[in-house]
């Protein structure tokens, strides 16, 4: 049975970082929702232009990379060095496949034309798509250097706590996406 | 000896419960349905969404006090301004 | 004092005092200038005493760190300060400098010292704050980079402590963007863009960074809290500073011309700046709560939970008061601008220059670890008057802001000009006025507390 403990996994200074990153895209959120008040046309019509099936498949990458990271904290608490890093390295993969449609996308938005000062929609579609791409890289790079630590025995069942701390930025990172999709591109 | 490795089978249904509602929110927006109603309804998916990662994946069901409920405060209070926001 | 080329702080920090001085005189001088218009003119007009008095901060404050990065480092790293002639050598150079250009804003008219000093070279005269001749400009890098230098090997030969690499990036980062000061561009946009690298990524950026970094040494000291505690709260504080204050940069480009998106990252972003300051009060007073031991120095204990809670009130609420783009537009430039100026300077940088002066200056005067208690008292005694008078200019301002931006910016037709509001808020400007002479009185007796109690006992950690 588990146990119930105190503190959140991993080391405590990464939920100060989660929680101060959930305040800047929160405020973000807000402030998208709270102009859109007075520029519903203008939303809306915007809204279409963007790829939602691209968002649909980068919304099921970032769901299955966190998975796969959850299946590599799980293995490498029980030691299984080799499956914790294969785990990982599919983790990455799906990050991977995040990055390459989103780039596509910027690209897509790049050749039409289309910048931060086009209109109001576009300034908060591309700040916030890109400050969170941003952060997709910079998890990328988290993982990959756990990955690499786990593929030198450096964890295991007894020293994990920079891979539950590493995995938990990386769930932050989808979180933030998973209210991104919704709110951005469908509603 | 052997560590008990922990069950697997409760992460991989939220993972695929996650993808379910997912596929949902997407058909949604594919389908073009529009309305304060709609849009709430989806924003409450993903809220519900986000608080699966957070119990489950981010394993805060297991934290106490406030680290526990500190993104679900967090997915409430967005979801209050998002309904203040679409309803005004 | 553990190593004798801390000793080349002590000049450091005297004239760090002696500037100080200098700057609030200025400061008074244009208190009065603001009620009676033509104080001292016109062997002191009004831009030369404003150039002179904001100066004479910067330079003292760049000498207070210097300082006590000179005292700190080779404690912190357990070695001897690489070279200490070199410190002193840099100090006369700096010092040297700082003076002549004062009296060349004093003595000659400003266009004249642009031609004598070759300005047209490499023009970089002329902006706020960055008044100072090419020359001295380049002069301060040479100052800069010595420092860094004598520093860093001192670091790298020796133990290499949280507390040294966050100081050490923090006066780098110091150097690296005050050479955007010689970054002069035509396009008036760009120019106002590149020189706020200079000055908001110093002091909501970088010298956040020093700032932390003397907190967490003077903590640790006066505390005895263990180090990896404290290391812990300096990351985090330093990571939510540059979080929001790398692109916080942005509420410096709401009016200058950039596009519109700047409206909503500057905003979003430098709300949250007050978050690491609050983060720092919470440290501070957490800290000596848990204190393990009764530090004889309890000025220095003073000046350090002061400064946490005076940087918090300055830069972190009277800053957020007018971040927000939609507030801005209505107070920009105005006296809500001076208040919040005061305060966040005084409560950040000044008190935290006092602080480590006040902890480190006793030792380096002989001392085991504090003056006296009489001299303590006096010091107390300076804090108090110069932190509460502070406070008073600050309301004072924000009285007279808030009545300026509404009278001339928030009235519609009815809307006054500046001249004429100026004349309405007049009661505010000789409150001020007031407030500062009680500040300088402040000044006066802080200086006194390093000349009193010196045959006194120092005072003791009560058994």
């Amino acid at each position: 049975m588990t146990k119930v403990t105190r503190h959140p996994p991993g080391e405590i200074i990464i939920w100060l970082f989660i929680m101060a990153e959930l305040l800047v895209f929160g405020l973000f959120f807000a402030a998208y929702a709270i102009t859109r008040i007075d520029n519903i046309e203008l939303f809306e019509l915007y809204q279409q232009n963007l790829d939602t099936t691209a968002a649909l498949y980068n919304t099921i990458a970032l769901l299955s990379s966190s998975y796969f990271v959850i299946r590599s904290v799980i293995a490498i608490k029980a030691d299984e060095q080799k499956n914790a890093y294969r785990w990982m390295l599919l983790a990455i993969v799906m990050g991977l496949v995040f990055i390459v449609i989103k780039t596509d996308e910027f690209a897509h938005h790049i050749d039409n034309g289309i910048t931060l000062s086009t209109n109001t929609f576009y300034m908060f579609y591309l700040s916030l798509a890109f400050f969170h791409y941003l952060h997709v890289i910079l998890g990328l790079v988290i993982l990959g250097v756990l990955a690499r630590n786990i593929n030198k025995g450096m964890y295991s069942s007894k020293e994990n706590s920079s891979v539950e701390t590493g995995a938990s930025y990386w769930h932050m990172v989808d979180l933030v996406w998973l209210i991104l999709f919704p709110l951005v591109y469908v509603m | 000896m052997k560590i008990k490795k922990q069950s697997t089978i409760v992460e991989t249904a939220v993972f695929l419960l996650l993808i379910v509602l997912t596929l949902v929110t997407y058909q949604v927006g594919k389908m073009g349905l529009s309305g304060v109603n709609i849009s709430l309804g989806v924003f409450a998916i993903a809220l519900f969404k986000g608080a699966l990662i957070s119990e489950h994946f981010m394993q805060l069901k297991h934290a106490s006090g406030l680290w526990r409920w500190m993104i679900l405060i967090w997915l409430i209070l967005l979801g209050i301004v998002i309904y203040l926001a679409f309803t005004a | 004092m553990k190593h004798t080329s801390q000793m080349v702080a002590k000049p450091y920090f005297i004239a760090a005092i002696a500037l100080f001085v200098g700057q609030i005189l200025f400061g008074v001088i244009m208190g009065m200038q603001y009620v009676v218009g033509d104080f001292l003119f016109p062997e002191i007009p009004f831009n030369v005493a404003r150039m002179v008095h904001t100066n004479l901060l910067i330079v003292w404050l760049l000498f207070g760190f210097m300082g006590a990065a000179y005292y700190m480092v080779p404690d912190e790293a357990e070695t001897e300060l690489h070279s200490p002639l070199l410190a002193k050598v840099m100090f006369w150079i700096f010092l040297a400098a700082g003076v002549v250009t004062i009296l060349g804003y004093l003595l000659v008219p400003y266009a004249t010292l642009a031609e004598i000093t070759m300005n047209d070279l490499l023009p970089t005269m002329g902006r706020e704050f960055l008044e100072q001749p090419t020359i001295i400009k380049i002069g301060i890098v040479i100052v800069a980079l010595a420092f860094l230098y004598n520093i860093g090997m001192t670091i790298l030969k020796g133990r290499k402590t949280v507390i040294n690499l966050v100081l050490l990036i923090g006066l780098v980062g110091l150097a690296v963007f005050f050479l955007f000061a010689f970054y002069n561009p035509s396009n008036i946009v760009l120019d106002k863009l590149f020189w706020w690298f200079v000055v908001h990524l110093w002091v909501e950026g970088v010298w956040e960074l020093i700032l932390g970094s003397l907190l967490a040494y003077v903590l640790i000291k006066t505390t005895g809290v263990d180090r990896e505690v404290i290391e812990k709260w300096l990351y985090v504080i330093i990571a939510m500073a540059l979080i929001t204050g790398l692109i916080g940069t942005g509420h410096h480009f709401f009016w200058i011309g950039t596009p519109g998106y700047w409206q909503w990252w500057g905003s979003i972003f430098s709300a949250m700046e007050p978050i690491p300051f609050f983060m720092m009060t919470i440290f501070a007073f957490n800290m000596v709560n848990k204190r393990r031991r009764q530090h004889p120095n309890k000025a220095a204990v003073l000046w350090a939970l002061g400064c946490s809670v005076m940087a918090f009130l300055g830069a972190g609420v009277w800053g957020f008061m007018h971040t927000l783009s939609f507030v801005n537009y209505y107070t920009h430039g105005s006296q809500i601008t001076a208040a919040h100026g005061h305060m966040a300077f005084y409560g950040a940088y000044v008190m935290i220059v006092l602080a480590i002066i006040s902890y480190a200056m006793p030792m380096l005067n002989g001392r085991k670890a504090a003056n006296s208690m009489k001299a303590q008292v006096v010091e107390m005694w300076s804090f108090w008057l110069m932190t509460i008078s502070m406070v008073f200019i600050t309301l004072f301002l924000t009285a007279a802001g808030i009545l300026q931006v509404y009278l001339q910016r928030m009235n519609g037709d009815a809307s006054l000009p500046f001249m004429v509001v100026q004349d309405k808020i007049e009661i505010f400007y000789w409150m001020r006025e007031g407030a500062g002479i009680i500040f300088l009185i402040g000044l006066v007796v802080y200086i006194a507390s390093f000349f009193v109690g010196r045959d006194q006992p120092e005072a003791e950690m009560p058994k």
